[in-house]
């Protein structure tokens, strides 16, 4: 029943041009803006002592442009289930497989693999370009360097949190609408509030996925409101299993 | 609650099957029983495809205060097609969504085949739905959307193909579906209800938006599909049209039910059949029918709609007055007729019963 949830899930993802177009423009788009700025960065000799400790070649291909891949992988995610809601194709869906968790299930599996994969993929792609554009500039680098592999790994295994993130909130909420805004208020409006809420925040501020992500690829060190890496994988974890968990019970219990 | 619930055996009508004993379950017996006793009812060699009965018990649906499906009983059975009839908003499509597992009872139970959809091993093979023939992705083709379904219930893509072509959809396959007319997309509702060739079919309002040509073809279809013995449950509000499919009627009204009953049962219990009298001076013909006895009602073109008096009582009333008959035509009753009669009864029932609960 499984394997054909997941080939099922399969082919409806990559039958519509969400996938087909919509992630690999997202992609493209986060690439270029993830990139770009290292080209106007000043080169190492023209730094001083304080602004090339705090400079962050690692963490910052992960800060900017970035975000725009995982905003767009989250409502992706959620779509992969809102727009079933919406059809009323989830009732196929259920009729085929009426065990509604086994189809959460191959959701989650084939959402999450397709954001991881494209994750990396681009979170490498990130890294070799902005080091090679850097090495001119004395500031690039290594894989081999402390933190890099994590960053790399992290920032493309965030992607398929963001996806799943996207997943559960869809499921919870079934509309496109709804959903989408509760994923960019998690993605940027809690930042925003974090933000300007200071230092009284910080706490709060080390959940947000924003800081996630920076404290998953950071290799300039933690901050009070920046999780260490170890910190910001298990708030990912944390993420993953409340929410799924919710859409999980919510799934079972709702009619479709 | 030891009542037990009995499974009849099928009664087709067109020789394929003999005719066997009435097998009682009852529900102390445990499954391997009660499997033994399903596996007699079996009725078409090698299919085995007649245990597919759906039977709904005290089946209820509330939502708040609302209550959508009241204490529904009922069993459909194969080898004719059952017509689901009733208003909107009577509940046909809750019953149905209950049925194949998507909404939740609030109280009582529904099964297919002697077990709840949700405990069906292999749901396409056993029950095939058309349910809103808007749920699919615009954007995906027809042939994805059912190669989606036959992946997740494992049916092979050459029979994708296969139903594709039995419902005429083989090169708009290859369109997307949102660009589908209704009709078509009533069409690839039914291609995926027939993906498991299943035994036992429920079809949500099959023919709205069908052309007279995909009419007949549906009428043709399920028709078809209840001669080979399986179950075929069709909820239309076209009466017309389900006259000439259904052999068997479910009515539901405010959610409770009507009437179970064959077609032909049914139209002639309406008892609405009348004789249609046109005449030169109907206000005298008319005063004259009453005074004999009979039920007399004006139609819009000056007609007479009289009842309770046979044609010919009727012609010597109107000769014996001196009345010229223009026209004299016995009307028998329809569908709509009887339907109608039906539910408009049950809408003052429940009214007048109301208050007291």
């Amino acid at each position: 029943m499984m394997r054909g949830a997941v080939a099922s899930e399969w082919l409806k993802l990559r039958s519509v041009d969400s996938m087909r177009i919509t992630l690999p423009l997202a992609c493209a788009a986060s690439f270029a803006l993830a990139v770009l700025p290292f080209a106007s960065d000043p080169g190492r000799s023209a730094m001083s002592a304080d602004k090339l400790a705090r400079y962050d070649p690692v963490g910052y291909c992960y800060s900017g442009g970035f975000l725009v891949v995982v905003l767009a992988v989250g409502v992706l995610g959620t779509l992969s289930v809102t727009s079933e809601y919406g059809s009323g194709l989830i009732g196929t869906t259920f009729l085929a497989v009426p065990r509604r968790r086994t189809v959460l299930a191959a959701k989650a599996t084939v959402v999450g693999a397709a954001a991881l994969v494209a994750g990396l993929t681009l979170s490498l792609g990130i890294f070799l370009t902005a080091q090679r554009i850097l090495s001119g500039k004395h500031l690039a680098v290594g894989l081999g360097d402390p933190g890099a592999l994590r960053a790399v790994l992290g920032a493309g295994a965030f992607l398929a949190v963001s996806a799943l993130i996207g997943l559960a909130v869809g499921t919870l909420l079934r509309r496109a609408t709804a959903a989408t805004a509760a994923v960019l208020g998690l993605f940027v409006g809690a930042n925003l509030i974090t933000g300007a809420l200071g230092d009284a925040a910080d706490a709060a501020g080390r959940w947000t996925p924003v800081q996630i992500l920076k404290g998953l690829t950071s290799t300039r060190g933690a901050s009070a409101s920046l999780p260490s890496p170890t910190a910001a994988a298990l708030e990912c974890l944390v993420y993953l299993i409340v929410l799924l968990g919710l859409a999980t019970l919510a799934i079972d219990r709702r009619d479709a | 609650m030891g009542r037990p619930f009995v499974i009849h055996p099928p009664k087709l009508g067109r020789g394929r099957c003999p005719p066997r004993p009435t097998t009682v379950i009852y529900p102390w017996m445990d499954s391997s029983e009660r499997r033994h006793l399903r596996g007699q009812t079996r009725g078409l060699a090698g299919g085995g495809s007649l245990d597919g009965m759906i039977e709904t018990h005290e089946l209820t649906k509330r939502y708040g205060s609302a209550t959508a499906v009241d204490r529904l009983s009922v069993v459909i059975r194969p080898g004719r097609v059952t017509g689901f009839l009733g208003p909107n908003g009577s509940g046909k499509s809750t019953t149905l969504r209950m049925v194949l597992g998507l909404s939740r009872p609030t109280g009582g139970h529904a099964l297919v085949g002697g077990r709840p959809y949700a405990a069906l091993r292999h749901p396409l093979h056993e029950v095939g739905a058309l349910l809103d023939p808007g749920a699919v992705h615009a954007g995906r083709t027809a042939r994805d959307h059912l190669r989606a379904i036959a992946l997740a219930a494992g049916i092979s893509a050459a029979r994708v193909d296969a139903v594709l072509e039995l419902t005429g959809l083989t090169t708009a396959g290859r369109r997307r579906a949102g660009g589908f007319s209704l009709g078509m997309r009533q069409r690839l509702g039914i291609a995926a209800a027939l993906l498991g060739d299943p035994p036992v079919l429920v079809l949500d309002e099959p023919i709205n938006g069908l052309d007279p040509e995909g009419i007949q073809w549906i009428r043709t279809l399920v028709r078809g599909m209840a001669a080979e013995g399986r179950t075929v449950l069709v909820s239309s509000h076209l009466m017309a049209e389900m006259e000439q499919t259904a052999d068997h009627l479910v009515v539901i009204g405010r959610g409770r039910l009507i009437a179970d009953t064959g077609m032909a049962e049914f139209v002639r219990r309406a008892s609405r059949s009348d004789v249609l009298v046109r005449a030169a001076d109907p206000a005298r013909l008319a005063s004259v029918l009453v005074r004999a006895g009979g039920d007399v009602s004006s139609e819009a073109d000056g007609a007479l709609a009289v009842r309770g008096l046979a044609p010919r009582r009727i012609g010597d009333l109107a000769a014996e007055a001196d009345v010229a008959v223009h026209e004299l035509a016995v009307r028998g009753a329809t569908l709509e007729q009887a339907y109608f009669e039906a539910t408009e009864h049950a809408v003052e029932y429940r009214a007048s019963e109301g208050g007291g609960r």
